[in-house]
């Protein structure tokens, strides 16, 4: 992307920033409420390894896709990027993204960063994130899933 | 050219040192003509009384370390040997067993499993359909009970005898005539800290197996009430009650009258029951309890009561005063018989083993979670004495009494007291160092051996209580099988003895004591067994 190209790219970056910050905060709490109804790791069955590693990582995934990944098919938003007023769409064409490319999004960077070594998804994570900052604010996960973050209408 | 055989150089050097560094085999059958040890007990009754150690007030002077090999690298060993004519057979929390040459530490045969070893080994001479077979028996953390062919290794039966995810085998099994007798306890008293964890579901049990297959025989749980929700906390999570009394110890054999007695533990939460932190006397032919005498009530605690979130910890939590040491079949001076129970609680007591009726009763220091009487006390009937190790670090909830760590004895027949030694620790300068005397004794016909929270290793008089010998283990060691051997706190099972020699595990990092992997081996100068006549 030349300077012309970016400049015109809205700035967003705090936006994502708190919208970020919105998720989680929102994401925490649920996967407890979610863990808590369930009685998922209730029982000492639950407690005999690998099950806390399975059952706390099946959890992780159904709380992010009750709160995140349904708002994000259905509307392009989380409510956290409802609230700072952005939303999701596919770069080239603009438009809602597909279930798969929503899930290739979601989970690319996690299931490389784990191939690697779980030990390396955070910073993983982190250095990705980072991208932002660059000139056309398009993340890994962006490129990867053809996606970009626009200012909603 | 040059090269090359600059390469073979290099690579005969490496050989040459990672032999040297090779752990010492002597591949050997064990001889199993003749037995030291058995069990955790020193036979059936757990008294803790070795007649056949040759250390005795003259010699025990000379008792020198012989050999150290290292436990592999787990830092809380929690096994207790078998000891032949000349093997000593024990376990690791890494799952190995090993047959030991007892007079040098070399390894006759080392057999694994995938589950750390938690119990003593046991040995039982058992009519199988192939034949007689010498087989080993241990628990393991899971839950596991092996049977290993004492002669090779080779794994003959496991059984599961588990009902509950978190239940597993910390007590050594009892064997006697074809039956093993498998105490059950469990780690749901540490996963209650959890306070999403629906506590508490465990209840203690004894179970009987077929020694030749591992068939169940019988399972007879301490609580008969199955657990039910009795409340609710963060809305969603279900508690359970009545739950606990788990049997950490050895079971006590008596075949004369038919009966099994264990010790037993705290509920884990409410109701709070009546076999709770209580003697337990069953029938040992259909597992029936035949009577049980409860002597601490409405003790109902668990790990969370202990932390900020106590969303597990019963109300008006209890003072977590379990029989952690099993109770000894002995005899008065008339030749009655009499069971000798020791609790966490610094009490030690007098029982008709037929009825469960007290007879006496005895305190010693303040008590505490860790004891009090933590793992196991020791007899000399020839001199109608009971010898009492008190730990008393505090810990618990406190009460009026002063601490009084040390070894203390008793009268049998009446439980008056005969002597009392204080153990004056040796912790200066060292982090992690507690007072106390933690461990399980043995005693011989002139001595008693026990050991503290210190690393010190000590003999003492049986007549007097005065300390005749004794050893600082809180060091590091050359081992027989080039891996590094740390001595640390010497708890749990505590010394074993044979012949000439004295062993003992130190280091044992669990309760933020400090751990280690040393097995020592001492020997008094000049012996008369092999292992002494070879030097």
């Amino acid at each position: 992307m030349n300077d012309a190209a970016a400049s015109s790219v809205p700035r967003l970056r705090l936006r994502r920033f708190v919208a970020t910050l919105l998720d989680l905060a929102i994401l925490i709490p649920a996967g407890l409420l979610l863990m808590l109804v369930t009685g998922l790791v209730e029982s000492a069955a639950a407690w005999v390894m690998p099950q806390p590693i399975i059952r706390l990582a099946g959890l992780a995934v159904a709380t992010y896709l009750l709160v995140n990944g349904y708002p994000l098919f259905v509307h392009g938003q989380t409510l956290g990027k409802r609230i700072m007023g952005i939303r999701l769409e596919q770069a080239a064409a603009g438009g809602r993204l597909p279930v798969w490319k929503l899930a290739w999004r979601a989970a690319a960077i996690p299931a490389v960063a784990l191939l690697i070594s779980l030990q390396l998804l955070l910073p993983l994570y982190l250095l990705t994130g980072l991208s932002i900052f660059l000139p056309n604010q398009r993340t890994l996960q962006d490129y990867l899933s053809g996606s970009r973050v626009v200012r909603a209408a | 050219m040059k090269i090359g055989a600059g390469l073979i150089a290099v690579c005969l050097a490496w050989n040459a040192a990672a032999a040297q560094q090779r752990p010492a085999d002597c591949v050997s059958t064990p001889d199993l003509s003749a037995l030291y040890n058995a069990g955790w007990g020193n036979g059936l009754h757990n008294n803790r009384q070795q007649p056949y150690s040759n250390i005795d007030l003259a010699n025990v002077g000379s008792l020198e370390l012989a050999w150290v090999f290292a436990l592999d690298e787990n830092p809380a060993p929690h096994s207790y040997p078998v000891i032949t004519a000349d093997t000593l057979f024990i376990g690791t929390p890494d799952g190995n067993l090993y047959a030991l040459d007892r007079f040098s530490g070399c390894q006759r045969w080392r057999m694994s499993v995938d589950e750390p070893i938690r119990s003593g080994i046991t040995y039982g001479r058992v009519d199988t359909p192939e034949g007689i077979r010498h087989l080993l028996f241990f628990g393991t953390f899971q839950g596991n009970v092996f049977a290993v062919d004492a002669g090779t290794g080779e794994l003959v039966w496991q059984a599961d005898v588990k009902d509950h995810a978190w239940a597993m085998v910390t007590g050594t099994p009892s064997y006697h005539d074809g039956r093993l007798y498998v105490p059950i306890s469990s780690g749901e008293v540490a996963l209650a800290a959890n306070p999403f964890y629906g506590c508490c579901t465990f209840r203690g049990a004894l179970r009987a197996l077929n020694a030749a297959t591992g068939a169940l025989l019988w399972n007879t749980h301490v609580i008969d009430e199955e657990p039910q929700v009795t409340g609710r906390h963060y809305l969603f999570v279900d508690e359970y009650g009545p739950s606990g009394a788990p049997v950490w110890s050895s079971p006590t054999l008596d075949p004369e009258n038919r009966r099994v007695y264990v010790g037993t533990g705290e509920n884990y939460t409410r109701p709070a029951t009546s076999r709770s932190d209580s003697i337990v006397a069953f029938d040992m032919d259909t597992g029936t309890i035949l009577w049980h005498q409860q002597y601490t009530a409405e003790d109902a605690f668990n790990m969370a009561c202990g932390l900020p979130i106590k969303a597990n910890c019963p109300e008006n939590s209890g003072p977590d005063l379990d029989f952690g040491a099993p109770p000894i079949l002995s005899e008065t001076e008339d030749g009655t018989p009499i069971l000798l129970a020791g609790q966490k609680s610094g009490g030690v007591y007098g029982i008709d083993p037929a009825t469960g009726e007290r007879r006496w009763q005895q305190y010693f220091g303040r008590g505490g979670m860790l004891g009090g009487v933590h793992w196991g006390m020791a007899v000399n009937q020839q001199q109608n004495l009971l010898i009492a190790p008190i730990s008393d670090i505090p810990t618990g909830k406190r009460n009026d009494r002063e601490a009084d760590p040390g070894l203390h004895a008793l009268d049998i027949s009446t439980g008056k007291p005969r002597w009392s030694t204080p153990h004056a620790a040796n912790c200066e300068g060292r982090e992690q160092c507690r007072g106390g005397l933690s461990a399980a004794i043995t005693a011989t016909d002139q001595l008693v051996f026990a050991a503290g929270l210190d690393g010190s290793l000590m003999a003492y008089d049986l007549e007097t209580g005065n300390i005749v010998w004794s050893y600082d283990s809180w060091r590091e060691f050359e081992s027989v099988n080039g891996l590094p051997a740390n001595g640390g706190a010497i708890d749990v099972h505590g010394p074993a003895l044979a012949g000439d020699y004295l062993y003992v595990q130190s280091g044992y990092g669990t309760f933020g004591q400090k751990g280690g992997n040393a097995l020592l081996a001492f020997r008094i100068n000049p012996g008369s067994e092999p292992g002494a006549a070879r030097e």
